[in-house]
């Protein structure tokens, strides 16, 4: 028999509230009548006389209206009386209610907004034959139960054999894409407000998009040359480039490579958010850093991004945002004409400029880290104190909140600070999130090769549909 | 998959600090040039017998993409409208971008004066009241103060006549250069003249420069640092004294014992950028300022709440001879009219530095290669005038006499040749401009962005559209005005691909960009505003505003 129950959660174990379909309760969902329809699309359509056809530049999903037609089924008036008060009072329950539902074998969840307003039909046999109508306003998606993601241990080195600054989120169940909810533990508090990076792609394959660049992997420029290994870099072999400025210590090109990535790709294509790792080794010294790019297999940059002046000047190593640059740079056709076939395209010129600006002392380059940034990134600032246990960064709400050792919410010794949206994933892919623990200039701890972040989260599966697949 | 607008939206105050973009509705932001990000409305749902902790007076209110992360809006609630009604409870609010700050505070303030009117006379001590002090505009020669001594007046040693500079000690500003040229009618030893400066009172007083009386003409120009110690002089003297006669001789002749100071050019001390005074010789190197200076000053005197690290100020060129508003002024007004002086400079003031939590400001030039192309597919409007074409320019300017003078600029426009017309713009620089020069060349820069009909239209974008600086495909809510746009679309003039201008017809300035989520479009305005009629209020009352006269 199929299930309607107005339940307390989106949960396995939900509590019962009402249920809309049973005999021995008197109330059944009747069998004729029913919209389990998916939500109305609301569309921005674009036209003109210039071209045919309309443009949708932009697309969301309005509520959806759940249409039930529920048959009293009571031994006298005043039964019917009485359920039918219970049923009111679910449909106006606010700020709304959870109704639960599985058509099929597998159950699936809406959470509704009050829907007090139903036709009733009376009949002659108004115990037997009474018929309320309801048309129950819904959020979008249903949704299945809470998914959970396993802890992965994510390391900050770039370079590290697995799960360097990332973490896959596979096999999302659903139909659409949901919200991530990912758990940072409390080890991300450091003095001074650290910031981290968080960001995911969606599309393609994942593995193949160009993510780090070492230093010494580019053509070394003016006064620079590269270094014996150093175990706080990443890498192996000598594992970092210096430059001294001894003959020239305004903006000049240190760093460049002819084509970034090497080998041509679809996976390339995007908008990434540039780190350069880096340090200055005299405390104090002001130094400037550019990043700018060019031709395929050029040897000149043409464009670029302005200057970036790090604040803080201690000697840690830190994660230094250059910008955005996008790969291929300029128009770019994306597919063969309307065939929907991707254009693989090839890499770009990539240079790194440094000036210092006041006092003596060199730089040292560790790697060029390309976060993508055009699906969802996110900047988060955290407290400086310890206390909580962890930390949810909520996708949905783009919030971020601490949790004490019993996931109980706590106040933190300062707001969680959220630059950009919240993340999200999407079923049918490989959702790679990328992960950079200090990319701020605050926070005084730097960034260290060696550290780890396990990283958990969750999410609740959306669909669009009312009927929920067994295992998706 | 859908896709929505990918914006997030953040309300902080002391309170709280939420993101509430999956909340609002009616999100419409706009950037304009010159200010930068002005302003920002949206509603938001929340019960009116509550006081939700992220909606305050002068809370930030920050737009992100939430696809990079970048700011594409910031600034700060200033209009909080709540109402209840067949939308419910909604509060509607209104933010304004940092470029507010620049009207947040009015000082009286001023730079540099040659108005030889700003001399009045002064006594003191040992000023005669029978001396003369007269303002002149002689013929060939620049305007300037007599001071005579009178026929048959008992003068002893160090009496005389002086002309004192106030107008700084007013506004509470110290003298940081004086320079004057000099001539008299005789050559003797017995009438010195010469400049000095002193504290209101007289305390401090330093005499700067100093000669006896000659025909022979000459300048004085005296320094902070150099000629005086900085001690709070906040006005300078000219003087005119009997040095070397006996106690009782006679007055003389005041048709042959008179000195007259001519080119004047009293500079108050500026500040920096962040906010120190400056008070070395090296610091005022020139008998005029540039705009640039007057730009770094209102940083550290003025505009705390932009960051003297990120900021950019790009330096201009032209020498101002006369910058004073002793009635008091905001920063936004002294910026308007440095970009009249300099019209190919705007100044604007966007995000905030993470760290310091001031925003970034910048005085640029406009630029003259072209930032983004995109195409008229998703709709334009060009009410392109040629009542926005002028060859001849009359620059109304007060002279150094203080009375109203006019000086003529020309140019040869094709289209005006042709028809046969001779067409005049009428410019009022009032006490801002003190020679024709200055009044001429006020003329020619206006005349020169005249030369092509401003466009004054819009043209909306949808789609993504190419970025030249930075490589990209940028979407509508990132496209920043003050920036060159080739519109294809249109017949393009033979040099479209290699402007060094804007030229009405496929190549326009982008003054302005309002973006609305409802439509997930931008409206760009282009050359000029367009000719909406609260526009022409504001500019209007604008000019009514404080001009010196």
């Amino acid at each position: 028999m199929a299930t309607f129950q107005f339940v307390d959660s989106v949960s396995g174990s939900a509590g019962l509230r009402l249920d809309l379909h049973s005999e021995a309760g008197g109330l059944l969902v009747a069998g004729e009548g029913y919209d389990l329809s998916p939500p109305p699309l609301r569309r921005v359509v674009d036209s003109s006389m210039l071209e045919h056809g309309d443009r949708i530049p932009a697309a969301a999903f309005g509520n959806r209206t759940i249409r039930l037609p529920l048959q009293f089924k009571q031994t006298s008036n005043d039964n019917t009386a009485d359920k039918l008060q219970l049923l009111a009072r679910e449909l106006a329950r606010t700020p709304g209610n959870v109704l639960k539902m599985a058509v099929g074998s597998n159950a699936m969840y809406f959470r509704t907004l009050p829907s007090p307003d139903a036709a009733w039909e009376m009949k002659n046999r108004l115990e037997r034959y009474g018929k309320a109508v309801c048309e129950i306003q819904a959020e979008p998606f249903g949704y299945g139960v809470k998914e959970t993601i396993g802890a992965v241990t994510v390391n900050n080195d770039p370079a590290a054999g697995s799960n360097g600054m990332f973490l896959d989120v596979s096999s999302v169940k659903g139909d659409v894409e949901t919200p991530l909810y990912l758990v940072v533990p409390s080890g991300i508090i450091a003095t001074g407000r650290r910031q981290s990076a968080i960001a995911v792609r969606r599309r393609g394959t994942v593995a193949n998009v160009p993510f780090v660049l070492q230093a010494e992997a580019m053509t070394q420029g003016t006064d620079t040359s590269i270094q014996a290994n150093n175990a706080s870099f990443s890498g192996g072999g000598s594992n970092f480039s210096r430059t001294t400025f001894s003959t020239a210590s305004g903006i000049t090109t240190r760093l460049s490579l002819g084509t970034f990535p090497a080998s041509a790709s679809v996976d390339a294509r995007g908008t990434y958010r540039v780190f350069v790792r880096f340090r200055q080794n005299t405390s104090g010294d002001t130094i400037q850093l550019q990043l700018q790019w060019g031709a395929t297999g050029g040897s000149g940059a043409v464009w670029g991004n302005g200057r970036v002046t790090p604040t803080n000047g201690n000697t840690n190593l830190k994660w230094v945002d250059l910008g955005l640059m996008q790969i291929p740079a300029g128009a770019d056709p994306m597919e063969d004409g309307i065939s929907g076939t991707a254009l693989s395209h090839a890499g770009q010129y990539v240079e790194v400029r440094a000036a210092r600006t006041a006092g003596s002392g060199s730089i040292d380059l560790d790697a060029l880290l390309f976060v993508p940034a055009d699906d969802r990134f996110m900047l988060t600032k955290w407290p400086a104190s310890s206390g909580p246990t962890d930390f949810v960064v909520d996708g949905r709400t783009s919030a971020v909140y601490p949790r004490g050792a019993s996931g109980e919410v706590r106040t933190p010794s300062e707001f969680v600070e959220v630059a950009g949206g919240g993340l999200d994933i999407s079923p049918g892919v490989t959702n790679r999130v990328y992960f950079v623990r200090d990319v701020g200039t605050t926070s005084s701890a730097g960034d260290a090769i060696s550290g780890t972040t396990s990283i958990s989260g969750f999410y609740w599966p959306r669909y669009l549909f009312a009927l929920k697949p067994t295992s998706t | 998959m859908t896709v929505p607008v990918p914006l997030g939206v953040r309300l902080k105050t002391g309170t709280r600090d939420i993101h509430v973009g999956h909340e609002i509705k009616d999100l419409q932001f706009a950037s304009k040039i010159p200010g930068g990000f002005s302003t920002c409305t949206l509603s938001l749902n929340r019960p009116l017998k509550l006081a939700p902790g992220e909606i305050g007076y002068f809370g930030s209110l920050y737009v992100y993409d939430a696809r990079n992360g970048v700011v594409v809006w910031e600034g700060r609630v200033e209009d909080l409208g709540r109402s209840a009604g067949s939308d419910g409870e909604v509060y509607e609010l209104g933010a304004v971008g940092p470029s507010a700050h620049a009207k947040d505070r009015t000082i009286p303030l001023g730079y540099i004066s040659s108005e030889p009117q700003d001399f009045i006379k002064f006594t003191g001590v040992n000023g005669i009241k029978q001396g003369q002090v007269d303002v002149t505009d002689d013929d060939g020669l620049s305007p300037g103060v007599y001071l005579r001594m009178p026929l048959s007046a008992t003068i002893t040693n160090g009496k005389g006549v002086f002309a004192c500079f106030k107008r700084f000690s007013y506004n509470g500003q110290r003298i940081a250069r004086v320079s004057v040229s000099h001539d008299a009618w005789i050559t003797t030893a017995a009438w010195n003249f010469g400049v000095s400066v002193q504290q209101e009172g007289g305390a401090g007083f330093t005499l700067a420069a100093s000669a006896s009386l000659s025909s022979v003409s000459g300048t004085f120009t005296i320094v902070i640092g150099t000629n005086w110690t900085a001690s709070g002089q906040t006005e300078c003297l000219l003087e005119h004294w009997l040095a070397n006669a006996s106690p009782t001789g006679t007055g003389s002749d005041p048709n042959t014992v008179w000195v007259c100071f001519r080119d004047l050019a009293v500079q108050a001390t500026r500040y920096d950028r962040n906010g120190n005074e400056l008070l070395t010789a090296g610091s005022y190197t020139a008998n005029t300022i540039l705009a640039s200076q007057v730009v770094e000053d209102l940083l550290g005197r003025l505009l705390p709440r932009y960051d003297p690290n990120t900021s950019s100020v790009s330096v201009t060129a032209y020498g101002i001879d006369q910058l004073m508003w002793s009635e008091g002024v905001t920063a936004d007004h002294v910026l308007e009219e440095l970009m009249t002086l300099e019209p190919g400079y705007y100044w604007a003031a966007w995000e905030s530095d993470d760290q310091s939590g001031k925003y970034r400001f910048e005085w640029s030039a406009w630029p003259t290669t072209v930032r983004y192309e995109a195409d008229v597919t998703d709709g334009c409007s060009f009410p392109s005038s040629a009542d926005e074409i002028y060859n001849e320019a009359l620059v109304r300017y007060k002279g150094g006499h203080g009375f109203d003078r006019t000086a003529v600029s020309t140019q040869s426009v094709d289209a005006l040749t042709l028809a046969g017309l001779t067409r005049t713009v009428w410019q009022d620089q009032g006490a801002n401009i003190g020679t024709v020069a200055a009044a001429q060349r006020a003329g020619s820069q206006y005349l020169a962005d005249h030369v092509n009909p401003p466009n004054a239209g819009t043209l909306t974008i949808s789609r993504p559209i190419l970025d030249l600086q930075s490589g990209r495909m940028v979407q509508p809510w990132e496209i920043r005005p003050g920036a060159l746009i080739r519109v294809r679309g249109v017949q393009p003039r033979i040099d479209a691909l290699n402007p060094t201008n804007r030229d009405g017809v496929s190549i326009f300035r982008i003054t302005s960009v309002e973006f609305r989520a409802g439509d997930a479009s931008a409206t760009l305005e282009l050359d000029a505003y367009s000719k909406a009629t609260a526009r022409a209020i504001a500019k209007n009352e604008l000019n009514r505003i404080t001009r010196r006269r």
